[in-house]
């Protein structure tokens, strides 16, 4: 199933879609979901998969404008996770996502006419870095770069940039007590 | 005795035929589930009478789970109930008269729910990562259990991450993460992760505002 599902993949992206860059190895577990008129790039041998015990939800990735870019390094394994992306979302290479939704982007203003919320670019993209493990439930917002090795842990919300190698849990995600 | 219950509940079928009829559909439903899993996984034991008033009861992975009798299951944010077990020796244990709605279970050692336990829509995993020794980000994690006491109420999108107790009666908040923590019985435990916990006999007596006389 898994082979089918990656050929068929492979066979749609390149009949109807033109930004999309898939390495060698890709294994397809569940159905991965393309949208918006942003570009994808994704690595060598990744896996994308469901949660255990959840087929239905698989892994989406929304962009919202042209000149969004998706970008999934080596190695890396996404369980249904869901990726929204406005300006840019880079994933580094061995990271592991479960079913956590990364924002790049408020898509609205606070402002009571809800516009489209006046962003920087540069400030909001969402860096994740190499062997970064993020849990269930949890929410990465705008602006966010975890580093190398961070760990959120489950129904964590993520609103600042975590330093490598630490853990952090929460709403707001702070880092986890020692000892 | 006998005769005292059929009075009443031929009382209430007078009444309220909508509800009589809804609680006959879910033994239906949740008889049908019973006898899925009879059939299908000798590893899952489900014991009658078991109610699920809507979707399907979902249990995957090599482990053993074991519900017992009474238990109710209903939909909360499109899940009923979900358990999965990620190893061969994990082991969901659900005591008697549980009302689950929405709960996910993902269990690599130990989850138990002692009797009377209520859920709405949340997570319970015994391991920080589902994918734990599957993937060079996610090591392979030491064996750890849940425990929900008798009574307790798990709230709509709490998360109970490893290691974690839950006293009897105790109430875990909205959204509440509780992650290698005790929750003391009797009380509400707020706050993503748990900090503040009030005994519930004191609430009461908290003005918190809000319907009611003033």
């Amino acid at each position: 199933m898994t082979l089918l599902r990656t050929l068929w993949f492979r066979l749609l992206c390149l009949l109807l879609r033109r930004r999309v860059t898939v390495g060698r190895g890709l294994r397809l577990k569940c159905w991965l979901e393309l949208d918006g008129p942003g570009s994808f790039v994704i690595g060598d041998h990744c896996t994308i998969d469901a949660m255990p015990g959840g087929r239905r939800e698989h892994v989406t990735f929304f962009t919202n404008a042209p000149d969004s870019r998706v970008s999934i390094g080596n190695g890396v394994l996404l369980r249904a996770t869901r990726l929204s992306c406005k300006y840019s979302i880079e994933i580094g290479d061995g990271a592991l996502i479960e079913d956590a939704g990364l924002a790049d982007t408020d898509f609205h203003s606070i402002d009571p006419s809800r516009a489209d919320a006046q962003e920087d670019p540069e400030q909001c993209r969402i860096v994740i870095g190499a062997r970064a493990a993020i849990g269930s439930r949890s929410v990465i917002c705008k602006g966010v770069t975890l580093g190398e090795g961070a760990r959120v842990i489950a129904g964590a919300v993520v609103r600042k940039s975590v330093p490598a190698g630490v853990t952090v849990l929460g709403n707001p995600a702070r880092p986890v007590a020692a000892g | 005795m006998a005769t005292e219950k059929f009075a009443l509940a031929w009382q209430r079928l007078r009444t309220d035929p909508r509800a009589v009829i809804s609680v006959l559909l879910a033994l239906a439903r949740g008889t049908a589930v019973v006898f899925f899993y009879r059939l299908t996984n000798p590893r899952v034991v489900i014991r009658l009478p078991f109610y699920v008033y809507h979707g399907w009861v979902r249990i995957s992975g090599p482990g053993s789970v074991f519900i017992d009798r009474g238990c109710l299951v209903d939909v909360s944010v499109f899940t009923a109930l979900s358990i999965t077990t990620l190893n061969r020796d994990a082991r969901v244990t659900i005591g008697r008269d549980c009302r689950m709605a929405g709960a996910v279970i993902r269990c690599a050692h130990s989850v138990v729910l002692e009797e009377d336990v209520m859920t709405g829509y949340c997570l319970i995993q015994d391991q920080e990562m589902a994918s734990a020794g599957q993937h060079p980000a996610a090591p392979a994690e030491a064996a750890s259990s849940i425990r929900i006491g008798a009574g307790a109420w798990i709230t709509r999108q709490a998360v109970l991450g490893p290691a974690t107790d839950i006293g009897a009666a105790a109430v875990v908040g909205l959204g509440s993460v509780v992650y290698r923590m005790t929750v003391p019985p009797r009380t509400v435990t707020v706050g993503s992760p748990v900090m503040r916990s009030v005994a519930i006999s004191s609430v009461a007596a908290m003005n918190l505002g809000g319907a009611g006389p003033s």
